[in-house]
């Protein structure tokens, strides 16, 4: 009861220490620095991802999870998984293939050359790329 | 004091919710633009146990480049690049050296001479980035069918790294042109799809118009004036076996398989009035489909064999409709500028290929079944008779300048990719095998 009753009263203060701290100004500050990883990365993909050709393929969403290390390089497997589409369908199983190679081959990433993104690694070093054939 | 000790350790509790949780969220981004450069593939020539196995699995190696290559979707690197030299099929490659040159495919096989005069060819397709092999198979076959084992491995490979079903284990039917204008010999001669082992299927006697190939089987249709009048033909290529498809009063023309083969649809002009009928293949029933005043002609069967498109000018020009395969629900599908012809269902469904001539000038176009998405693919002084790879991805046609004699074209349904195929005479009226059995 000792412990709960200021804990309590510390969560409920939580909002107005971090607007006393001011983070309702670096929030922006964040999101623009996860638009511009963001922007290396579709650049990046622009350059690697050889879109799947197959008609079928446009409803197919492919997601590829796997960390980044400072360097750009793979820190982890690349793990993929698919929306809207059977995993055993050869379609569907080529616009994985497809994500997955070019994420692999697309390391390293030139994401750290933007000094302000190198130090700031915790906002890009674990990544989603979700690949729609538009 | 205890209470003002539980309060900062809250409050640490509490920041670290605040700020680390965020730290380690993961970043999200959508990725639609990539691009369509072809793939880089590494082809090795086929190793082989002795001088002839080692011709045989260069020439392998050949054919499966050019496949690749004719297909826009894949770019072989030339084998002055590769850096590893493969001298065993069992041994993994160095996935390095591959990645290096930018394969992001690797091809390896061998040719292996059996003791009862056939050959074994085998193959194995390996990822380089995933390092990881894709596929595999081997074949026993007789030397001189090496050429046929070279297109299914293409279409192995094909299938692996598009997902889509190959078209190159095909063949081509098409009309052979020579001879003046005015005395003109039009032959029956079928190619693969590549244009290799050409040969003639009818004589120079009688002119042969419109082959079709059956989507199911190893049957061509055709029209001929071997009796006079034009009659539609059935060309068993099995057993090489011709015959009349029926003796009606009237002129046939524009025959088509129905998906399944069993029966074919037709025109039959009897007075001058042109209908669509279909035709059972065993019982020769015939079912009169359209009753126009009006030409009705060209039909083809949607894949599921449940309607067909065809033309029609009883609206005062050249249109395409389509109807349900009894008959019933006619309705007009194109609505452009010019004058619709020769509409062929795509073997996806999805789309109808035509001839659309406007303005001096003919082009090769698809649409959706109902008429809409219509695009131009390609145009030209004559562009005529489009017919599809068995995927749904190739549409070959013939192309005919001023002046000159008509040649095979074929197109990317993107409308990229413009090829002519090599043929030795002039040649028009394509028609498209399915994929040999």
């Amino acid at each position: 009861m000792r412990v709960a009753l200021p804990l309590s009263l510390a969560l409920l203060c939580l909002p107005m220490q971090v607007t006393a701290q001011g983070l309702s100004d670096e929030q922006p500050a964040a999101q623009a620095l996860e638009y511009r990883a963001a922007r290396v990365m579709r650049d990046a993909m622009r350059r690697c991802w050889r879109m799947p050709t197959a008609e079928g393929a446009r409803h197919v969403r492919v997601s590829v999870e796997f960390n980044l290390n400072r360097d750009g390089t793979l820190a982890t497997e690349p793990t993929i998984s698919v929306e809207g589409g059977d995993e055993t369908n050869p379609i569907v199983r080529d616009a994985m293939e497809s994500a997955r190679r070019a994420v692999i081959n697309c390391a390293p990433y030139p994401i750290s050359n933007d000094p302000e993104l190198a130090s700031h690694y915790e906002i890009w070093r674990e990544m989603s790329l979700v690949f729609m054939v538009p | 004091m205890r209470l003002i000790r539980a309060f900062f350790a809250a409050f640490a509790v509490a920041l670290l919710f605040a700020f680390a949780a965020p730290a380690h969220a993961q970043l999200r981004v959508d990725i639609e633009e990539g691009h369509l450069n072809p793939m880089p593939i590494a082809v090795n020539d086929f190793m082989g146990a002795n001088p002839a196995a080692q011709q045989v699995g260069q020439e392998v190696a050949t054919v499966i480049r050019a496949n690749l290559e004719r297909s826009a979707l894949f770019r072989p690197i030339p084998s002055s690049a590769f850096i590893e030299r493969i001298t065993a099929m069992e041994v993994p490659p160095r996935f390095a050296d591959w990645r290096i040159i930018d394969a992001q495919a690797l091809v390896v096989g061998q040719v292996t001479p059996l003791p009862d005069g056939r050959i074994r060819i085998e193959f194995r397709l390996w990822d380089t980035f995933g390092e990881t092999s894709l596929t595999g198979f081997q074949y026993a076959t007789t030397p001189d069918n090496w050429r046929r084992i070279a297109h299914r491995i293409s279409d192995q490979i094909y299938e692996q790294l598009t997902g889509e079903r190959g078209y190159f284990d095909t063949r081509i039917v098409f009309v052979s042109e020579s001879g003046p204008r005015t005395r003109r010999i039009k032959r029956l001669m079928i190619m693969d799809q590549d244009g290799a082992n050409p040969f003639f299927l009818t004589g120079p006697d009688a002119m042969v118009l419109t082959p079709r190939f059956s989507p199911s089987t190893q049957m061509i249709t055709y029209m001929s004036f071997e009796t006079g009048a034009p009659r539609v033909f059935l060309y068993n290529l099995e057993t090489n076996r011709r015959e009349v498809l029926g003796d009606f009063p009237g002129m046939t023309f524009s025959p088509r398989f129905a998906p399944d083969g069993s029966r074919i649809v037709f025109t039959l002009d009897m007075n001058g009035n042109s209908e669509i009928y279909t035709m059972d293949m065993r019982s020769r029933a015939r079912t009169r489909l359209t009753n126009h005043a009006a030409i009705d002609t060209s039909p083809s069967f949607s894949p599921d064999g449940s309607q067909i498109v065809f033309n029609s000018d009883r609206g005062g020009s050249p249109q395409l409709y389509v109807m349900n395969a009894d008959g019933s629900g006619q309705r007009r599908i194109s609505f452009g500028e010019g004058r619709y012809s020769t509409p062929v269902w795509s073997p996806r469904g999805d789309l109808i290929a035509f001839t659309r001539q406007g303005g001096g000038r003919f082009a090769i176009g698809v649409m959706r079944p109902d008429g809409s998405g219509e695009r131009i693919l390609t145009e030209s002084y004559l562009d005529e008779a489009p017919t599809w790879s068995p995927n749904g991805r190739v549409i070959m046609f013939f192309r005919e300048g001023r002046g000159a004699g008509p040649r095979l074209w074929s197109v990317d349904l993107t409308g990229r990719n413009l090829r002519e195929i090599s043929t030795q005479t002039d040649a028009s009226d394509p028609a498209w095998s399915p994929l040999l059995p």
